[in-house]
C-alpha cells in the first residue's frame, strides 16, 4: 500500500499545471455531486415565480431560471446525473462488451465473425444517431437515453478488447498456460483479461467525457431527462430561449465542458502513465 | 484496392437490411401510436383511426410490413412521412441541401486550418504545440449545442452582427433551385443581395462547425505529422541541406496527407450528430433536425428513410476516401 501511494505522489509531482489542475476541478466535482443536498444553497426544484431570471448575485450566484430556481443549486444537483451516468455507461457497457469481445476474440471462427459483423452494423451509425433511434423508441426519459447510450457503447469494448484478446493469444505465455494443461476458462480469465485490462481501462476514462456530452446531447434535443430534472443539458436547453438571460444557458454547459475537458486531461494522464509504450509524444 | 470498394458497396444493402430490420424491431416495442400523435388531441372515430392505419400499412404485421419497406426502399420512395405526408425521400431531397452546406463550408474551412495548425504544432514543438493541443482539447470538449449559443448570445443577442436562426431573412427572396444550396443557386443566379444575406445566415452555424471539428483535425494532422517526421527519409532530406520548410511541407506534410484521407472520410460521417444539434440551435431546415423532429413525432418511416440516407452518405464518403487513399499514394497504385 505504501509503494502505491509512493507511485501516485510521484506521478502527481510529475504533473504539469493543467493536470493539477483538471483533477482538482474533477475532485471537485464529485465532491459536490456526491454532497450535493449539503453543498447546495437552495432546493433545485423549489420555485419561485417572484424571484424569475435574477442575474448573478450575492443571492443566487448563478442567477435563476424562468420559474425562478436557483441555477447554482440545479447544476450542483446536475453534477450527480451527469457524473453517475458518465461512470456506470462505460462500466456497464464495458463489462458487457469485454465479456463478448474476449470471448469472440478467443474462441475466433464463425462466433467471432458473427459478433463483429452485429458490431459493425452498430457501428455504421454516427454517434448520436442510432441513441436517438433507440430513444426515440422506447420514449424519451433518462433511463431509456441511459440504456441506449449503454447499447451503442457496446460494440466500441467489444472490438477493442477482441483486438487485445487475439493479439495476446499468440504470444508464448499463453502456450505455456496451454503446455501445463490449464483450461480455456482459466487461461482467458486469470491471464488474457488481466493484460488487456489497462487499455479498457483508459479507454473508459476517456469515454467519461463523451458520454457525459452525448447523454446532454438528448436531453438538449427532448430525448434524455425531462423537466424538472436538473439535468445540465436540459437546462441549457431550456436556456436558449431566453438569450437575454444569457446566465441561464451558459452555466450549466459551462459545467459540462469544465467535467469534460478535465476528464480528457487526466485521462490522457493516465494513458501514459498506464500505457508508456503508446505515448503520444509531446510529453517530455 | 477495387476490391475494397466493391466490397464495400455489396455490404452496404446488407447494413441497410439489417439496420433497418433492428428500427423495425424498435418501433414495434414503441409504447406510442404513431397514428394518435398524428390525430392530435382531439378524439377520433374509431373506424377513423382503423382507416389511417390502414392508410399507411400499419395494420399488417412486423414481417410483412417490413418486406412491404423493402420493397418501397427498392422503388426509391423511402414510404410516407406521416408528418408532410408525402414521400419520405422528397423532403429528405428538400433537407438534405442545407445540411450540405454547412457541412462542405465547415468541412472546407476546419481541415486546411487544422492541417495548418496541426503540422505548425508537430513541426515547431514547444510553446505551439502546447497551445495547438490546449486548443484542440478546448474545442472538443464544449458540448456542441453550448458553443453554438454562447455563439448566438455574443453575436446576435448581445453584438447584432448575425442572425441567429434560419437559412435567409424573411423578406428576401428564396433564389431558384438548382442545386439547393442557396450559396450556389444565388451565385449562379447571379443574385448579390441573396448571396450575401445567406452567407450571413451560414456564419454562425459553420463557425460553431468548424470549433468542433478544426480540433479533431488539428488532433489527426498533429499525430500523423509526429509519425511521419519520426521516419528516415524525414533526416535524410534534412541532412541534405533542405531547408526546415520545404522538409516539413515537401517531405513531411505530403506524406502524411495520404493517410489523413481515410481519417477526413470517417471523421466527416461522424459530424452528422453534431450536425443535427447545430441545426436544431440555428432552425436550420437541414436533415438532423428533420430526424430529430421525426424521431420527436414517432414519424416511423422518415426516422427509417433517413437513417438509411445517411447510411449511404456515410458509406459513399468512406468509399471516396479509401479510392482516394489509393489514389495519392504512389506505393499502393502500381500495385
Amino acid at each position: 500500500m505504501n509503494k502505491r501511494l509512493g507511485t501516485l505522489f510521484r506521478v502527481f509531482r510529475r504533473s504539469t499545471f493543467l493536470e493539477k489542475a483538471s483533477g482538482a476541478i474533477l475532485v471537485l466535482f464529485v465532491l459536490i455531486g456526491v454532497f450535493a443536498p449539503i453543498v447546495a444553497p437552495k432546493d433545485p426544484l423549489a420555485l419561485d415565480v417572484i424571484v424569475r431570471f435574477r442575474p448573478p448575485s450575492r443571492e443566487f450566484l448563478l442567477g435563476t431560471d424562468y420559474l425562478g430556481r436557483d441555477i447554482l443549486s440545479r447544476v450542483i444537483f446536475g453534477a450527480r446525473i451527469s457524473l453517475l451516468s458518465g461512470f456506470i455507461v462505460p462500466s456497464v457497457a464495458a463489462l458487457i462488451g469485454v465479456a463478448l469481445g474476449s470471448v469472440s476474440g478467443f474462441v475466433g471462427g464463425g462466433t467471432d465473425e458473427v459478433l463483429m459483423r452485429a458490431a459493425d452494423v452498430l457501428l455504421c451509425l454516427p454517434d448520436l444517431i442510432f441513441p436517438m433511434v433507440i430513444v426515440g423508441a422506447l420514449g424519451p426519459s433518462l433511463g431509456n437515453a441511459l440504456l441506449a447510450l449503454i447499447i451503442v457503447n457496446i460494440p466500441i469494448y467489444a472490438r477493442l478488447s477482441r483486438g487485445d484478446i487475439k493479439n495476446l493469444k499468440q504470444t508464448s505465455f499463453v502456450e505455456a498456460c496451454r503446455a501445463i494443461g490449464m483450461s480455456n476458462v482459466r487461461v482467458l480469465i486469470r491471464h488474457l483479461l488481466p493484460n488487456a485490462i489497462s487499455t479498457i481501462v483508459v479507454r473508459m476514462t476517456l469515454d467519461i467525457g463523451r458520454v457525459i456530452r452525448t447523454l446532454a446531447m438528448l436531453s438538449f434535443l427532448g430525448l434524455g431527462a425531462q423537466p424538472p430534472t436538473p439535468e445540465w443539458g436540459l437546462m441549457t436547453s431550456m436556456g436558449r430561449n431566453y438569450f437575454r438571460y444569457w446566465w441561464y444557458a451558459v452555466s450549466p454547459g459551462l459545467a459540462i465542458f469544465l467535467v469534460s475537458f478535465s476528464i480528457a486531461i487526466v485521462g490522457d494522464a493516465l494513458n501514459d502513465i498506464l500505457n508508456p509504450f503508446q505515448r503520444q509524444g509531446g510529453r517530455g | 484496392m477495387g476490391r475494397i470498394v466493391i466490397v464495400r458497396l455489396f455490404a452496404l444493402p446488407v447494413q441497410i437490411a439489417a439496420i433497418t430490420a433492428l428500427i423495425f424491431v424498435l418501433m414495434e416495442v414503441m409504447p406510442g401510436d404513431p397514428i394518435q400523435m398524428m390525430l392530435g388531441e382531439h378524439g377520433s372515430s374509431p373506424e377513423q383511426i382503423e382507416n389511417l392505419r390502414a392508410m399507411y400499412g400499419l395494420d399488417k404485421p412486423l414481417h410483412v410490413r417490413y418486406v412491404l419497406y423493402l420493397s418501397r426502399l427498392f422503388k426509391g420512395t423511402l414510404g410516407s412521412s406521416l408528418r408532410s405526408r408525402g414521400p419520405v425521400l422528397k423532403d429528405i431531397a428538400r433537407y438534405f441541401p442545407a445540411s450540405l452546406e454547412i457541412i462542405l463550408l465547415g468541412v472546407l474551412i476546419a481541415y486546411p486550418l487544422g492541417i495548418f495548425i496541426g503540422s505548425l504544432a508537430a513541426a515547431k514543438k514547444g510553446i505551439i504545440d502546447s497551445l495547438s493541443r490546449f486548443f484542440a482539447l478546448l474545442g472538443s470538449s464544449a458540448p456542441v449545442f453550448w458553443s453554438a449559443i454562447v455563439l448566438q448570445i455574443v453575436f446576435f443577442s448581445k453584438l447584432n452582427w448575425f442572425p441567429a436562426i434560419g437559412r435567409l431573412d424573411v423578406n428576401i427572396a428564396a433564389p431558384k433551385v438548382v442545386t439547393g444550396l442557396l450559396l450556389f443557386d444565388s451565385l449562379l443566379g447571379g443574385n448579390w443581395p441573396t448571396l450575401g444575406n445567406c452567407i450571413h445566415h451560414l456564419f454562425l452555424p459553420v463557425t460553431t462547425l468548424v470549433l468542433f471539428q478544426v480540433a479533431v483535425s488539428i488532433r489527426m494532422t498533429r499525430a500523423s505529422m509526429l509519425e511521419v517526421i519520426g521516419q528516415p527519409y524525414v533526416t535524410t532530406a534534412r541532412s541534405k541541406g533542405l531547408r526546415e520548410a520545404t522538409v516539413i511541407v515537401k517531405h513531411a506534410l505530403r506524406n502524411s496527407l495520404v493517410s489523413l484521407v481515410t481519417t477526413w472520410g470517417i471523421e466527416t460521417g461522424k459530424l452528422i450528430s453534431g450536425l443535427a444539434v447545430i441545426e436544431t440551435v440555428f432552425a436550420w431546415p437541414g436533415l438532423g433536425r428533420y430526424i430529430v423532429q421525426s424521431v420527436l413525432f414517432h414519424d416511423y418511416y422518415s426516422i427509417l428513410g433517413s437513417v438509411v440516407v445517411l447510411l449511404v452518405f456515410v458509406v459513399l464518403l468512406n468509399t471516396i476516401a479509401d479510392i482516394a487513399y489509393v489514389r495519392l499514394n504512389p506505393k499502393l497504385r502500381y500495385e
